[in-house]
């Protein structure tokens, strides 16, 4: 179980390495030009681990319907310490542990730098996917309220009528 | 359980030489982790995005600003969706107003 948790501790440090380089990519020649790629990164990652059903310890005389049952088993051997005969049995069925983990990552490109004998320029790239999306949305959205309005002008209209 | 901890922090890249330019970008690193490893669990999301980039030419510095092109558009696209719900329900409001009298 230590060494799982050292493996998630190191996990977990990932992060920590993060560098620019990843989000400004490896300059590419193009004739007389050089192209820097600009992209927007996120990445993610979780993971749990536990351990249930501890095994439990039942000290008793054989004869002796009345045990005396517990987790610890120092603990449960002590109750009957005074008492000859006295037998302690410990069962680890249903003890047990698990562990389990999950990462993801994306990268978008958002633009591109140009380094060329006129200068140095920044040029954005739009996600025309997402803008189209959002414009249909949006689309919805207004005419949904203008419908509304419409109808309640026409109960205003009809009303005073 | 740890509550989540966000942390937001302005991170220099390596410069980057192309000929006698010498660029300096900047990149905003947004990091949200929660939980502990030795608790039994964990977790972690960093987003990088780039900000800008200083342009060092023989001829003087320069400041670029590296706009999130898609971001603003999808920003202005929710104001316009706020504003004409807004509207729509100030019309409402007015017509039912104009009604009762």
């Amino acid at each position: 179980m230590d060494e799982l948790k050292a493996m998630l501790e190191k996990i977990g440090s990932i992060g920590d390495e993060i560098n620019v380089d990843a989000v400004f990519g490896k300059p590419q020649t193009v004739g007389d030009r050089v192209l820097i790629p600009v992209a927007e990164i996120a990445y993610g990652f979780g993971a749990g681990l536990g351990t249930g059903g501890p095994g439990e310890c039942c000290c008793a005389e054989s004869d002796d319907e009345e045990a005396c049952c517990g987790v610890d088993e120092d603990e449960t051997e002590a109750c009957c310490e005074h008492d000859e005969g006295c037998e302690c049995e410990c069962h680890d069925e249903g003890a047990g542990s698990g562990g389990g983990g999950g990462a993801g990552g994306r990268a978008r490109p958002i633009a591109y730098i140009e380094v060329g004998p006129d200068g140095t320029k920044v040029e954005p790239i739009m996600d025309e996917q997402k803008i189209a999306l959002a414009g249909m949305l949006l689309g919805a959205w207004a005419i949904a309220w203008v419908g509304m309005v419409l109808v309640t002008l026409f109960h205003a209209i009809t009303g005073r009528e | 359980m740890q509550m989540p901890v966000q942390k937001i922090r302005v991170v220099a890249g390596t410069p980057i030489v192309v000929g006698e330019r010498r660029l300096l970008p900047s990149v905003l690193v947004t990091t949200v982790e929660g939980g502990n490893a030795s608790d039994g669990g964990f977790f972690r999301f960093v987003k990088a995005r780039p900000v800008s980039m200083v342009v060092e030419e023989p001829d003087g510095a320069r400041w670029l600003e590296i706009p999130n092109t898609t971001e603003n558009t999808l920003s202005q696209m929710a104001a316009a969706g706020a504003a004409i719900a807004l509207v729509s329900v100030l019309l409402m409001a007015l017509l039912h107003l104009v009604r009762k009298r």
